[in-house]
């Protein structure tokens, strides 16, 4: 018997459990700091920079990053590419749990967090941008549990319930698409309320399109990622079917990404020549533009190219951990490196490192959850029950 | 570049823009055939040269 208790107790320390759980320790006593002290005890957000890390990062790179769902429903039920079927369930589930951090993250940052469902109840303020963001993201999520539902629901053995869902999957999945389109492309619109503070270099009138463009390369590229960190540590759980179309999937994806980020640097040349912004390109934002613009945006669009002809899944792989980065820069240059450009660098906002704590907790909170439930409900397999319902 | 007026300014970019625009387009068919180009064989050895779509079944 106690031969039993000690090998039980030696199984749950394993090194991902204790890095995971020190995390955790550590965000769960910044959040009680947080909620007890106020913003100000935990960031160092000003009336300069009342948008921090929280947003750049949990909000815009989280809702970014969490495109793969949209993207590979559209492929699979929209564009009737069945052969990405198998991405499909991980891809939504990474997005659900994309936005349910975001809106966990949102209650960190907004000073009266009880108030957050107001704007869709209560007041709302239908000429704001914002507005729009909050509702899509409100009516997204939903979509993206109704969409998840059926996994769960697979899981527990009510049939009934399930099958209802799917029958609405089609539905779904376009309403998630539509609702994607608005609010990934209007939390690029929100900057363009502040042309005076945004580098000329990162403001354009197209930022609406570049944020969405880009979301659908931040989609793809977190797909392959995302399966391949999968395959990698959650290999046991995938049955024969998800392995057969695995390559099938990196490779369409690989392309896929290659034309929306070609597509996306074109659209930037056309942003920066409509502007007529060619002589910053000299100065020192103009190199890290130039840093993002080529090393984030034309070198993977490149190398997934060669990655897609020559099937070097290696490179492929590679290259959308290189698109995930770029895209992350990206969201930071608008929101924070290019933001308030004019001022002297003392006035500059650098986080907090309990900010950082809180962000790192947030992605930890979801990577465990990802991996509670995939070591669980059928996502990377077929259920037996339901084999070819789909 | 010095621009006098607004419409000046419109005017210009708005050429340039157009004259991208066509090269993009250009751009985009070379693209096309560099992306969806010849595929490098995956050999599978289990395989006769004529599956793997190399000889001529020898």
């Amino acid at each position: 018997m106690s031969t039993e208790t000690s090998t039980d107790f030696k199984s749950y320390l394993t090194p991902f459990n204790i890095v995971t759980g020190l995390i955790i320790i550590a965000g769960l006593i910044v959040t009680v700091i947080r909620f007890t002290g106020g913003l100000g005890a935990v960031t160092n957000l000003d009336d300069n920079y009342p948008w921090g890390i929280w947003i750049s990062f949990d909000l815009l790179c989280g809702v970014a990053l969490a495109a793969g769902g949209y993207t590979t429903a559209a492929a699979c039920y929209v564009f009737g590419f069945k052969k990405y079927q198998s991405a499909v369930r991980p891809a939504v589930l990474t997005a659900f749990l994309g936005y349910a951090l975001v809106v966990l993250a949102l209650h960190y940052d907004v000073g009266r967090p009880w108030r957050l469902p107001y704007p869709i109840f209560v007041q709302q303020g239908t000429t704001s941008l914002l507005f729009e963001v909050g509702l899509c993201v409100f009516l997204y999520l939903t979509v993206l549990f109704l969409e998840f539902l059926p996994t769960l629901f697979e899981w527990k053995g009510w049939k009934k319930l399930r099958d209802v869902l799917v029958k609405m999957t089609l539905v779904l999945v376009i309403f998630g698409v539509v609702l994607s389109t608005l609010h990934q492309s209007s939390l690029g619109a929100l900057y363009t309320i502040a042309p005076s503070k945004l580098h000329p270099l990162w403001y354009s009138a197209y930022l609406p399109v570049f944020f969405f463009v880009s979301s659908i390369a931040a989609g793809l590229s977190m797909v392959i990622f995302e399966g391949t960190l999968s395959h990698k540590y959650l290999h046991r759980m995938m049955d024969s079917e998800y392995n057969r179309n695995h390559n099938d999937v990196i490779l369409g994806f690989a392309k896929g990404c290659s034309w929306v980020l070609f597509g996306y640097f074109a659209l930037k040349m056309i942003g920066l020549t409509y502007d007529n912004n060619w002589h910053y390109l000299a100065t020192g934002f103009g190199v890290w533009f130039l840093v993002e613009l080529l090393g984030f945006v034309a070198l993977p669009a490149f190398l997934f190219a060669v990655g897609a002809r020559d099937n070097n899944f290696p490179l492929i792989k590679w290259t959308a951990i290189l698109t995930v980065l770029g895209i992350v820069l990206n969201r930071f240059n608008v929101s924070l490196v290019a933001f308030n450009y004019h001022l002297p660098s003392e006035d500059r906002y650098f986080p907090h490192i309990m900010e950082i704590i809180i962000s790192v907790f947030i992605v930890t909170v979801g990577i465990v959850a990802f991996r509670f439930i995939s070591t669980r409900m059928p996502v990377f397999f077929e259920h037996p029950d339901y084999k070819g319902q789909h | 570049m010095e621009f006098s007026s607004l419409h000046e300014f419109f005017m210009h970019t708005k050429t340039m823009t157009y004259l991208l625009m066509g090269g993009i387009l250009v751009g985009a068919v070379l693209w096309w055939q560099f992306l969806m180009g010849e595929k490098r064989q995956i050999e599978n050895p289990h395989q006769t040269d004529e599956e793997n779509g190399q000889g001529h079944g020898h």
